[in-house]
Order: structure tokens, then sequence, then C-alpha cells
């Protein structure tokens, strides 16, 4: 027998119960109106944002909460797109024009400082050259383009014109990533010579993108703007005309940090990759690569793979020297230093300063009991690492410090974190792997290629 | 015909029954739908720090933080609930949740003074909204926020709004323990739910909480103490994420409580199951077995 389900307003009556809940908070006490209403203003700088796909809005959600932003235009060529970043921003009090081309925009509005710029690599040049031309200062997603002679155009522009460009390789502002390199790395060389570095970044198996029928753009206008179909362009980081594969998506922020940590651009490269598992894309699902760096310290190699058909430990980075190891990520669960007990000195004093925080291993301290009992011999060649810990952890959405970084740039002069010569450097440096796949052998970096 | 699609994500499995013509358009709509709850499952997690629901717990009293949309809305939702239910419901329960668990999570009993330090920071009206900026606040350092009572259902009916948008509305969305009809297969009232208890649901969430299904694990905000008493609750209400903190609310609220707020709202109401394997639909009549 069925259980009675009594009526009453159903769920379309109702739609999202949003309504009752914001009366309440309306009439609540527990409101901040008031706390809200008397937030200090601050200088503002008037910004547009030029692609509201998933990475635009990412950068929406980190730019809220920076006060100094004032968003007054969006741009984007699919009107689903346009209408959800100007209702979104909407409700945070931000109103926005609207347009589908950015040179209209350009044109139009006058008042704009700076573009954020979140559309598919293969238009981050023409739209950047062409808002540094406009006199505003960008921040452009990485991978700066998807050609070197894109990016490189950018740079001559960012010249030019002498306004900023900041590169969104977000990690350069992370304070964890900070205090990694210039704490423990450049300050108290805790690592000693790092000889290797290895990284990866593992997404599991995801299917293409689709949207209703409805919102579907039509051929014509797909055409003007360069995409051959509606697949191409919810799906453009798979196809050669408009990015350059998962190498550039997510390897590019990971091997940038290669050269960061390092200190050393890649002197040469060899990789291998295919399309090995989906049906339709262009660009390999999986790259694996080894690079070469001549460090001040002698010769690191690097070895780094991207492959978008597991997920197994998602993305992380590894630096190892002579005297200890470090297991970093912008997911706060990697998080580890290791001293090498036989090669360093002790770290209680770096404990002691905050650049190191000891992490209490039972696992370890019980195979050291285990040890002391049973004289292993392999044990007492290779004793367990100390654990240690990175003690800085990022509370905020991992774009925000990257962006505070730019709006610090334009309000008080601030030096920016990745201007474009350094994304330049990670543009060729990452766009060399694509190219040692086809080439099926190692392929040199001639120290001009860096140079502008 | 029904098209059936499952995906795991926010500690739980989705599963969409579709009645469509059109299988692929069908299983493209519910992909869209699966990367939404993606987004939301790491938007609304509290294991993440760079979240906004873990950095509600670094506030101190007169900070002033911007949620994003679907944060602000989800702990909007739950502040109503909490308010509503005089906090039978509560999303600050994370300090509590916190004492009675080992690092490693297993459980364990936490003693007299640590469950009073974690009930000091526990209350829903420590946390403090609004609307016109999404701004959030505290009144005390050290608020947990846990949406893990009201997330699934929040995405649920985020999927729903998506299957709206792409007007394929024959469609049954379910996240384990919290089920969202939306229009019925053809020719048929409702979709049926729960075998053992059927019911017919068009347009309507359900939801049961109970220590059936993972184990002991709900906990009187009121008291700091888990519940004892029921093996199982289910709550119908217009929305998922309604339903889906209502029958957290209900599974510690006595059963005149559960009565005097089916009464209150029109249009939800409640079935208790007892240990017994009894069936007390509140909204037909307190205490007759149906």
């Amino acid at each position: 027998m069925n259980i009675e389900v009594p009526n009453g307003m159903t769920r379309r009556q109702f739609i999202t119960a949003g309504a009752a809940a914001s009366a309440w908070l309306a009439m609540s006490k527990t409101g901040l109106a008031q706390a809200a209403a008397a937030a200090p203003p601050s200088d503002q700088v008037n910004v547009a944002l030029v692609g509201c796909g998933d990475q635009g809005r990412v950068l929406v959600n980190a730019c809220l909460k920076i006060p100094c932003v004032k968003f007054r235009a969006v741009c984007d060529i699919w009107p689903y797109a346009q209408r959800y970043g100007s209702r979104y921003l909407g409700k945070y009090g931000h109103e926005t024009n609207v347009y589908a081309d950015y040179r209209e925009m350009l044109e139009k509005e006058k008042g704009l400082d700076a573009i954020i710029c979140a559309s598919p690599d293969w238009m981050h040049s023409p739209i950047t050259c062409a808002a540094l031309e406009a006199g505003k200062h960008v921040y452009c997603e990485k991978l700066m383009s998807n050609t070197v002679e894109g990016a490189k155009q950018m740079v001559l522009t960012q010249r030019k014109t002498g306004k900023l460009l900041q590169i969104g390789h977000q990690r350069r502002s992370n304070p964890r990533y900070l205090h990694a390199k210039n704490k423990i790395i450049d300050e108290a060389h805790l690592l000693g010579r790092i000889t290797h570095a290895s990284g990866q970044w593992h997404n599991v198996k995801k299917d293409d993108r689709t949207c209703a029928a409805k919102y579907e753009l039509d051929e014509a206008t797909l055409k003007k703007f360069g995409y051959d179909d509606m697949h191409q362009l919810l799906n453009w980081r798979w196809f050669k005309k408009y990015g350059g594969g998962p190498i550039c998506d997510l390897g590019a922020h990971q091997i940038d940090m290669f050269t960061w940590f390092l200190n050393a651009n890649p002197k040469a490269v060899i990789a291998s990759g295919g399309i090995d598992y989906y049906k339709t894309h262009e660009w390999y699902d999986n790259v694996i690569t080894v690079f070469e760096y001549d460090t001040k310290d002698g010769v690191a190699r690097s070895m780094y793979d991207v492959l978008t058909t597991t997920g197994s430990l998602g993305f992380l980075e590894k630096y190892m020297g002579i005297e200890g190891s470090m297991v970093i990520s912008e997911m706060p669960r990697w998080n580890q230093v290791f001293r090498e007990k036989a090669t360093a000195p002790e770290w209680t004093v770096w404990g002691e300063k905050g650049l190191v925080k000891r992490v209490e291993d039972t696992a370890a301290a019980n195979a050291e009991e285990k040890k002391a009992a049973e004289v292993d011999v392999r044990l007492a060649a290779s004793p367990p690492p100390e654990t240690w810990e990175i003690p800085v952890l990022l509370d905020k959405p991992p774009h925000q410090p990257h962006l505070e970084n730019f709006f610090e740039a334009i309000r008080k002069g601030a030096p920016l974190n990745c201007p474009a010569e350094v994304g330049y450097r990670s543009a060729v440096a990452v766009l060399k792997v694509n190219e040692a796949v086809v080439a099926q052998k190692r392929l040199e970096f001639k120290p001009e290629e860096y140079r502008i | 015909m029904t098209h059936r699609f499952a995906h795991g994500a926010m500690a739980t499995q989705f599963v969409f029954l579709v009645e469509h013509d059109d299988a692929r358009n069908a299983g493209q709509l519910c992909r869209e739908a699966f990367h939404q709850i993606d987004r939301l499952e790491t938007e609304l997690s509290r294991f993440d720090s760079s979240t906004d629901i873990a950095s509600i717990s670094q506030l101190k009293p007169r900070d002033l933080m911007v949620l994003t949309l679907d944060a602000f809305e989800c702990l909007k939702m739950a502040q109503f609930v909490a308010a509503d239910t005089n906090g039978a419901f509560d999303v600050t329960i994370g300090s509590v949740f916190a004492a009675w668990r080992n690092p490693d999570g297993t459980p364990r009993t936490p003693s007299l003074d640590e469950l009073a330090a974690a009930r000091e920071r526990t209350g829903w009206q420590l946390l403090m909204m609004d609307e016109e900026s999404h701004f959030v606040g505290v009144r005390k350092t050290g608020v947990q926020v846990d949406l893990g009572a009201i997330g699934k259902g929040y995405a649920l009916d985020c999927a729903a709004a998506i299957f709206e948008e792409w007007g394929i509305t024959r469609a049954l969305l379910s996240a384990e323990s919290t089920v969202l009809a939306l229009d019925p297969p053809e020719g048929k009232e409702g979709w049926t739910v729960n075998a053992d208890a059927p019911m017919l649901l068009c347009q309507r969430a359900a939801s049961s909480s109970g220590i059936a299904v993972q184990g002991q694990h709900i906990f009187d905000p009121r008291t700091g103490q888990p519940v004892r008493d029921r093996t199982q609750v289910w709550t119908l209400a217009p929305t998922a994420a309604w339903a889906d903190a209502l029958s957290t609310a209900f599974f510690v609220m006595s059963a005149t409580e559960i009565e005097e707020y089916c009464r209150q709202h029109v249009e939800v109401s409640s079935i208790i199951i007892d240990s017994q394997k009894r069936y007390f639909n509140l909204k037909s009549n307190l205490g007759e077995k149906t």
C-alpha cells in the first residue's frame, strides 16, 4: 500500500525555497546589513571580464572578495555565458554591460581600468594586445598563448604600452608556494642541491561538454567568431586551433613551478603522448615528459605527466635534493618536507623559526622501534626520513592572491608576481612539449628562445 | 523510455532516472548536471582550507567575508531551517562533530569540558548574513560550518534547475537518502520511491534520516549528544534542500514538535518509523498506523 503523500505546495510553486529564506533573512536580527553598509569604500578599479566560461566564473568569485574591484562589463561570444555572468554579478551589485565582441567593448567602455581575460587560449593574444593598446591593464589566464608568436606579441605590446600584464600562473602568489620558495629553498637551503623535480596532474575521465539545444549558437555566429561548431566551442581545450591540450591547460602550472623553484629555464625536453583514449579530440589525452635544466648548482631533471583518464592522487609537485625533499600542491593535503637524516643537519632551529613544522609520524616512530628491536639491515642502511610540513595554509580561493597582486600593482605600484616575460618563458617551455611528442626525440632550447 | 545515469560525488552516489525519447540527449543533460554537482562539491566543502565554508572557521567577530552565490544560498537555506526549527537543525555543529571523532575519523566520547568548549562555538545564531552584499560574519571565533546535512539536497535542487533549463522534466533525481521527483513518467501520477513504504512523488522531495543507513551519525545540536531513539524519519517538502535539512531536524525533534512544524507548514509532512518498524504518518494523523 502506498503511503499517502499530502498535498501542499509543489516544487515548481516553491521553486527554490530561497524566497522564503530570503524573506526570513531580511527580517532576521542576525542580519549584517549595517556592518556591510559601513564597510569602508576603497579606490575602485573598473574591470571587464572577457570570457565567462568555467574559468571566468572562478576568477569572478575570487574578484568578488577583493573590495576595490568593480565589474563594468562582461564579454563572451555566447549569449548564454554573457547572461550567466551579468546576472551573477548583478546579484553582488555590479551592474554590467554585455558584449559579444571584445573590440566593440573596448571601443564603447571608456571608463575601464583593466580587463580579465579568460577566453579560449587562441584569443588570449589578440584580446590582450587590443586591451593593452586601448590603455587597459590586463590579467590574462595561462597559458599565455597557444603559440610562441602570440605570446611574443603580448610581451612586445606590453612593453610598448607600458600597461600592466599579469599572466595567470596563480601559484606564484600562493602564500604556501612563496614560503616554500623564498624561505625553505632560498633562505634555509633545506633541500640542499635540488637534483630532481617531479609532478603530475591526473584528472578523472570526463565526458565532452554540451548544452541545451535552445542555447546553441547558430552556424553563422560560430563561423564569425572562428568556431566550426558548438562542440568545438564548448570543448575548445581539445582542439589544436584553440588550445594546446592538457599539457598547456594543466601542465603549464607545474612546469612553471619547476622553472621558478629550480631558478632555471629548461635546456632540453623529451616527451611521449597520444590520443589513446578519447575518440572526439585532436589533442593528446596523456603526455609524459622529462626536462633538463642547468641550475646554478649543476644539472637537474624533472619528470612530469598529465593524464586525463585517471584521477589518481590528483595534482602535486615534488622537489628532491641531497638534504631533503618537499611535496607541495595547490591542494592543501599535499604538504610534506622530508629531512634526509643521513646527509642533512638538524632542522630543529628551522622549526623554532617557523620555517617548517614537525609532524609527529607514528608510523615512522614504530618503524624506529622495530629497527631497534630487530636490527633490520635495510632499515639501518636507509633511516626513515623525518617528516615536516610547510606551516603556511592558503585560506582563500586559489586565484585570489594572484588577482590581489594584480590590483595592488595597479593601485599602489606593487611588482607583479608573473609579468609578461615570466609568462612568456613558461609558454616557450610548455609549448615545446607538444613539439617533442611529434619529433619523438630530445629537443634543445636555445638560450635566445627565452629572450625577446 | 527511462534511462539511468549515476555519478559519485559529495561522498555519495547521485542516481538520475530520466524518461526521454533521446537517450543521448538525456545523458548529455545528466553529465552537465553532474559537472555542476562536482563544482558544488568543491564550493561547499569544509575539507579544503581555501573554500568559503572552511574559511568561516577562521573568521573573527567584525570580520566580513563575501560568499560565492551557491555557498550563500545553501547557507541561507540552512539558517532558515535552523531558525524555523529552533535550532534542531544547525550547520554550525562542526565543532561538536569534531569532538565526537578522533582525528582519523573513528568515534570517541569527548570529556564534559571538551563538549562544553565545542558547544560554545555551536549555534546558528553565531552566524550573520546579508543578502545584498553576500557577506557572512560571526559572533564568535571558530564557528565550524558543516553543510553535510543539506548540501546534497541543495545539489539536487540545482540539478533540477538544469533539467528545467533543458526542458527535460520527467525525472527522478536522487542522492542516497534524498530524492527529488520532477514530473512523473508519462501516464503516471508520480515516481514511486522507498520500497519499504512506497510513496508516489511528483514535484516534491523526500529525505530520510536514520541510524539504519550510516550507523549512528546524528547529533542533537541542542544538547551536543548523539540521538538514540528513533530508527528512521522520512520528510517530504517542496525542495530537496529543505527536505534534506528537515529530515535531520525531525530526527532530533519530538513527535509533538514535528507535528507542530508540519501543521505550520502546509507543504511539509513527515513519516516516522519506530524501532518496531511501525509507520506514523504525521500529516494524516499522529500515531495512526498506515
